[in-house]
């Protein structure tokens, strides 16, 4: 992944100037507006317990406008410094959340943990030191195999907020168990369902359960690396931590079970609707156009993301369900 | 990819109400003329709303694009060719259908942002419907090919079903396990389904299709043939560029066809 370098005819000018001096070379050819403004994240955090602050991602699809800052990230206060959970989308982003974190927390980061490997959830971690970012062995050899491709998504969809995002290497194993760090205990869970490794946090101290994108709620469910049977199986495990409050990958903070029942319902929801539509005979881009369930109404990106789940879920059914009438 | 200013323009303009039937590219291409000139012959194009072609909100995987091609607007047709713009094999697929609804919906590979098309012929004149199908840039953004596994023993298998279509026509899905390698990467000669073909009990021809090296990996098709009087079954027949033939005989549900035996002549 090569990063976005300048432009080359700015290049050109400036070796070409380079023998009339360096300020000749860099001032007068740059002509007005040759650098796009600079963007920046306005981040937001939200106290959803003593020493704990949430960014709350905006319910959206990842967008030009949004710079791809959809997911939640959480900052804990130790008295070690500062936890996270989750980077954000960008470098950029990642660079402002390192400012934040110290900012309210008045110490440097220490731990960060990355629940699984989509890129509005760890690019971020690029901003920080390698040996603080901790993450599973399939997220480390996701972003190994994929990393480029996401990167490259992301640069399509979002733009110039990614500019100088390169791929994370996270430089800690994340292992099931407990990790204390400065007077919290970080319990974590190793699931699947949501992608091949969701590794989930749940902080014994406040009884705070991070679900990373295993739990949505009042958004809709993405599906591109779906395995619906263990995600529900992973539901289950969720709803037997007795937990305080629960931080879903996108969504509100809530006590309760509202995201776990919402997400297994939806997950019911998309599956029913795709299995019928392949019954009936649809293809994907007649499936796409059918009507959604009522209730979902409220559940922003609805459509959006039942048409994406559509085109990542069809494509099995028609390979083990339609009738096998040759065989090779 | 940088988005093209003339892109932005031509969804607008399709937004915006185009006119439902005129001589100038909607979508304004500068590959059209050339591309209508190479596959569409000396016959007349005309846009025409009514050819639709219905993408994805979202390319999700740019080897599997869901396209679907919905003329039935035109009544009965001769032929439809779709067109991919910015394609190394923009005859993206042929099918001319002597008893089968002006519809495709098939599966492709893209490289990048393109217009997509079909021209359905009818008579001497070529109606074109088109969209614009957004997607990143540049080969490497698809996905790696050391990623696909190809169940050699396999190949060939088709699975498929038809379904009685509320107007009287049936409704064919069908998937052949194929690859559809398409002789740009090193080391893997072209190899992919050339031609398939719908027939009724007869051997009389419903549907024949020519597909191209743009098709996605297992060929996932979904047709509308008539629903002809000779028997209770579809004959598909598929051949590959080195010569191999998969057939199979698709069974037609009883029920409710309107278009039985008895009402023929």
């Amino acid at each position: 992944m090569t990063r976005p370098g300048p432009s080359s005819p700015t290049r050109t000018n400036r070796r070409e100037c380079l023998g009339l001096g360096l300020a000749a070379a860099l001032t007068p050819l740059l002509p007005p507006g040759a650098e796009a403004k600079p963007l920046r994240y306005t981040l937001a955090p939200v106290t959803i317990a003593p020493g704990i602050w949430t960014l709350f991602g905006a319910p959206e699809p990842i967008t030009a406008a949004n710079g791809g800052a959809i997911a939640n990230v959480t900052i804990l206060d130790t008295s070690d410094g500062a936890v996270l959970v989750d980077a954000g989308p960008s470098h950029r982003y990642g660079e402002a959340l390192k400012a934040l974190a110290e900012a309210l927390t008045g110490k440097p980061v220490v731990r960060i943990y990355l629940t699984h490997y989509h890129a509005d959830h760890v690019l971020g971690a690029t901003a920080f030191e390698t040996g603080i970012v901790a993450a599973g062995q399939d997220l480390t050899d996701d972003l190994r195999r994929f990393g480029d491709a996401l990167t490259s998504g992301m640069y399509h969809v979002a733009g110039d907020w990614m500019r100088g995002t390169g791929i994370p290497q996270p430089g800690r194993f994340m292992a099931e168990g407990v990790e204390a760090v400065g007077g919290r205990r970080f319990r974590i869970l190793r699931l699947s369902g949501h992608t091949r490794e969701d590794l989930c946090v749940f902080e014994e101290s406040t009884g705070l359960l991070f679900a990373g994108d295993l739990v949505f709620l009042d958004r809709a469910a993405t599906t591109p690396d779906a395995n619906l049977p263990a995600w529900r199986t992973a539901l289950t495990t969720l709803a037997g931590i007795d937990h305080r409050l629960m931080v879903p990958g996108h969504g509100p903070v809530e006590a309760g079970r509202r995201g776990i029942d919402q997400t297994r319902r939806w997950l019911d929801a998309i599956e029913t609707r795709i299995e019928d539509g392949f019954r009936r005979g649809l293809d994907i881009t007649e499936l796409m156009a059918a009507p959604l369930p009522d209730w979902t109404t409220p559940i922003a990106v609805a459509e959006y993301e039942s048409a994406r789940s559509v085109m990542h879920l069809m494509p099995g059914l028609e390979a083990t369900e339609l009738p096998l009438l040759h065989r090779a | 990819m940088i988005p093209f200013p003339h892109h932005r323009r031509a969804i607008l303009a399709a937004a915006g109400g185009a006119p439902s039937s005129s001589r100038k590219d909607p979508l304004d291409s500068p590959l059209w003329e050339g591309h209508a000139r190479a596959y569409l012959g000396d016959r007349a194009v005309v846009f025409d709303d009514r050819v639709r072609v219905v993408l994805p909100l979202v390319t999700e995987n740019q080897a599997q694009v869901p396209v679907l091609v919905d003329a039935r607007a035109l009544g009965s047709v001769d032929e439809i060719a779709v067109i991919t713009d910015i394609h190394p094999f923009p005859l993206t697929l042929r099918m001319a259908m002597p008893a089968a609804r002006a519809f495709v919906a098939f599966r492709m590979k893209i490289e990048q942002a393109t217009p997509i098309r079909a021209a359905v012929r009818k008579g001497d004149l070529w109606h074109v419907g088109g969209r614009h199908l957004d997607a990143q840039g540049g080969g490497c953004s698809v996905p790696p090919v050391v990623a696909k596994t190809v169940a050699w023993n396999r190949i060939g298998e088709i699975r498929a079903r038809t379904w009685h279509e509320a107007d009287g026509a049936l409704r064919l899905r069908l998937r052949l396990l194929h690859p559809m390698d398409n002789g740009m990467i090193a080391n893997i000669p072209v190899f992919i389904v050339e031609t398939l073909d719908v027939a009724d009990a007869d051997g009389a021809p419903l549907a024949t299709l020519r597909l191209s090296e743009a098709i996605a990996d297992d060929p996932t098709l979904t047709l509308l043939p008539e629903a002809r009087a000779a028997g209770r079954i579809l004959r598909v027949t598929a051949r590959n560029n080195n010569g191999g033939v998969f057939r199979t005989d698709v069974p037609i549900p009883e029920g409710s066809a309107p278009d039985t035996r008895e009402d023929r002549p």
